[in-house]
């Protein structure tokens, strides 16, 4: 006999299905997976409904932008010459890019200030992060003074040192002072020099910031340990702390490669790519097709061949350093 | 009591009515948002726009003075306010353009290499028919005519900036020619010693562009050279613009280390580090002021240097209209009331734009150098005014700066940039 409170649904019991006519059991599993996949689409509907306004933003955004970006690549097109109208031209622009003396230069340039940045700003890093990391007095000032470059607005800081770097600037006058001499900091040797030491003096902080972090985050007694054993001050750092701070290290290398590649404020102000052109970033070379002679096709196709450097550049970085999984 | 099922169906009918709420605000609220906003922003700017107009302009004097002193007594007889933003000159070109396409602004000062451009592109108002016929008379017709392209007028004449020489009437007599300006660079260019400062006989305007090619132009005219020649093509590699560029080489050496505005140029003259130079002549005032030069008294204006012949540049902001502004009839009022006779007698008598209407230099209370000026104006020249002229200057300024920094030769450097200034013209359909 049914039990009709022991069929799901009609009264809340619990039945065993075997005492229910094949018809009744097959029709309780198709309305239980019509049941599951409508409560499922009205989940993932009610879902979509509340990441919209986030997915229309990202649209707008980034998706939109870029391929409008691909899209005027493969154009030519110049803003200022309007009257000239806009020309399918395929991979031209491209080919145009990659056989312009200006854009190796450019490359070259900004391969010199991201390496010999990273070359000062990691060390300079993780030393004021050792020696912040004891507790000296007023270490909380010395923090705070020593972030300071950092909270600057990278335009005014170049302003700055640009007054600073003048051939009768401070500069040049403390170098006098201490029998240097004063140096032409407008020639590209120079000048590509003083983007690199405003760029350190800027960013370095944040390799502290990152490293300070991470020795946080090393267990003292590995170093009790090695002291224990016999490890100086040297060895307790190359075989203890480096390696832990190794995902630290990758972290500032990766964050600091796609800023320093993508340099563009210390430059422009600073040298302005003078004399010449000869100091020009690949941002600085992008903002000279794009908003000097307005030919927003080359600059587009510029600002892609920019990003696939950026982004071969930081594969390259994990590929080398990357941390082997479980170390 | 309810049931478990009816329990169930009432949260699962409130947890519905939740879901189906929260998700049409989440959808709905920035889309409201978005149409409000934008109908609100339409409606005020609307209300603004009624009485006010916003004016691109270049951040030099005149425009602090338009902005400080001109647009208040404008306000005062008309009721409309005019807002000024002010972009460094290196920069406004930019500004311009991205601007123009967003319809930001309702006037703009335009330079005159810019007008060809600009109007053939379609962001300028066609003035023809729109102004006063009294008030383009007022102006040298040589003037107005830079500012007409295809027989169309697009913009007025502001300010005719000539470029004039400068020098320390303590310390020497104004040079005659090029090679008396070398010879007095080299004889009075000191380092630095006992305290005092360096003093650079011949301080340049160096910066890359259109600064450093406005320095040269003058020098290339003056030894017998030209930029194009009748069929545009560039011809500043021959031999008398080669000799222009080794002048400058060797006139460069007596500059400050670097590639210095005109303004920092005008700062070394100020405080005495400078003995001579070629500047444009709204830096005459400042110059000669007490307030602003240390050396204010000693400071003399003289003609151009000779060569084979006297030559100067003429700088000329003009004032245009942007196509799409929603406030024509104020802004064409503005326009005329910059073009009256005596507004622009007020602003060149206080040393804050060239004169461009000859009724000026008539006038009484004229500074010092107005005699020099109307002088300079008699062979003064435009640059070369093409739509590409933007990247003229880029190319151009990039080979002088190569040749005067010695990264190259300076034939290998102006080979250079006539070969790249030529592909660019070829590309711009100039030699069908």
């Amino acid at each position: 006999m049914l039990n009709r409170h022991a069929v799901p649904g009609l009264a809340g019991g619990i039945r065993p299905t075997a005492c229910l006519p094949l018809r009744r059991v097959l029709s309780a599993g198709r309305f239980r997976r019509r049941h599951r996949f409508r409560f499922l689409r009205r989940r993932s509907v009610a879902g979509l409904f509340f990441i919209a306004p986030a997915l229309l933003t990202l649209a707008a955004t980034f998706v939109y932008p870029v391929c409008y970006n691909l899209w005027l690549s493969l154009h030519s097109y110049n803003l200022s010459e309007l009257y000239l109208g806009i020309h399918f031209v395929g991979l031209q622009n491209y080919a145009a890019e990659l056989g312009d003396p200006y854009f190796w230069s450019a490359l070259r340039n900004s391969l010199i200030i991201t390496l010999a940045s990273l070359a000062l700003e990691l060390p300079i890093g993780m030393a004021l992060a050792l020696i912040l990391y004891r507790r000296i007095r007023w270490n909380g000032f010395f923090r705070f003074l020593i972030i300071l470059p950092l909270l600057l607005i990278p335009a005014v800081t170049a302003y700055m040192w640009r007054f600073m770097f003048q051939y009768d600037g401070i500069v040049n006058y403390i170098l006098s002072l201490i029998h240097v001499g004063a140096v032409n900091w407008a020639k590209t040797a120079t000048g590509l020099l003083s983007v690199i030491i405003v760029t350190v003096w800027e960013n370095a902080p944040f390799s502290l910031i990152i490293f300070l972090a991470g020795l946080q985050s090393v267990d003292p007694e590995l170093w009790a340990a090695a002291k224990v054993d016999g490890a100086g001050p040297v060895r307790r750092f190359l075989h203890v702390t480096l390696p832990l701070m190794r995902p630290f290290v990758l972290v500032v290398i990766v964050i600091r490669t796609m800023d320093l590649l993508r340099l563009f404020d210390e430059g422009y102000i600073l040298t302005g790519g003078a004399p010449a052109r000869t100091t020009e970033t690949l941002s600085q070379l992008v903002y000279t097709s794009t908003f000097t002679y307005f030919n927003v096709g080359q600059g587009s196709a510029l600002a892609v061949v920019e990003g696939l450097i950026v982004i071969a550049a930081v594969l390259s970085c994990f590929l080398t350093l990357g941390v082997r999984q479980g170390t | 009591m309810k049931s478990g099922s009816d329990r169930r169906q009432y949260a699962g009918l409130g947890r519905r009515r939740l879901l189906q709420q929260t998700s049409a605000l989440a959808v709905g609220a920035p889309l409201w948002r978005g149409w409000t906003g934008s109908t609100w922003h339409a409606v005020r700017r609307a209300a603004a726009s009624a009485g006010t107009i916003r004016y691109l302009a270049a951040a030099e004097d005149d425009s602090v003075y338009v902005q400080k002193v001109i647009a208040p007594q404008f306000f005062k007889e008309t009721g409309i306010t005019v807002q000024v933003d002010q972009v460094e000159y290196n920069d406004l070109y930019t500004k311009e353009i991205l601007e123009f396409r967003n319809n930001a602004y309702d006037v703009y000062q335009v330079d005159q290499v810019w007008v060809g451009a600009f109007a053939k592109s379609g962001y300028l108002m066609r003035l023809d028919g729109e102004l006063a016929p009294t008030t383009l008379a007022n102006f040298y017709p040589n003037l107005v005519k830079i500012g007409n392209v295809d027989g169309k007028q697009w913009t007025v004449p502001f300010s005719a900036i000539p470029v004039n020489y400068t020098y320390r009437k303590d310390l020497t007599s104004p040079a005659a020619t090029w090679d008396d300006a070398l010879d007095i660079a080299k004889r009075l260019t000191h380092p630095a010693s006992g305290g005092q400062p360096a003093q650079w006989g011949f301080p340049i305007r160096g910066q890359a562009g259109n600064p450093i090619t406005w320095t040269w132009l003058p020098m290339l005219w003056s030894f017998g050279g030209e930029a194009f020649d009748a069929k545009f093509r560039p011809t500043y590699n021959n031999e008398a613009a080669l000799e222009s560029v080794e002048f400058y080489r060797k006139l460069y050496q007596y500059s400050p280390p670097g590639w210095l505005s005109d303004a920092q140029v005008a700062s070394y003259m100020e405080q005495g580090q400078g003995v001579q130079t070629t500047l444009q002549m709204v830096f005459n005032a400042p110059m000669e002021s007490p307030k602003d030069a240390k050396v204010a008294d000693k400071i003399g204006f003289a003609g151009m240097p000779k060569q084979v012949t006297q030559a100067s540049i003429l700088g000329l902001w003009t004032i245009g209209i942007a196509a799409t502004t929603p406030n024509k009839a104020n802004a064409l009022k503005f326009l005329e009331y910059l073009s009256r006779p005596d507004i622009a007698t007020q602003m060149a008598l206080a040393g804050v734009t060239g004169a461009p209407q000859p009724a000026v230099y008539r006038a009484s209370g004229a500074p010092s150098f107005f005699p020099v000026l109307s002088k300079v104006l008699e062979y003064v020249r435009p640059p070369p005014l093409i739509p590409e002229a933007n990247q003229w200057f880029v190319i151009t300024g990039t080979a002088l700066q190569a040749a005067l920094s010695g990264k190259q030769s300076v034939k290998a450097a102006m080979d250079g940039a006539a070969s790249e200034v030529h592909k660019m013209l070829a590309n711009s359909g100039y030699y069908k």
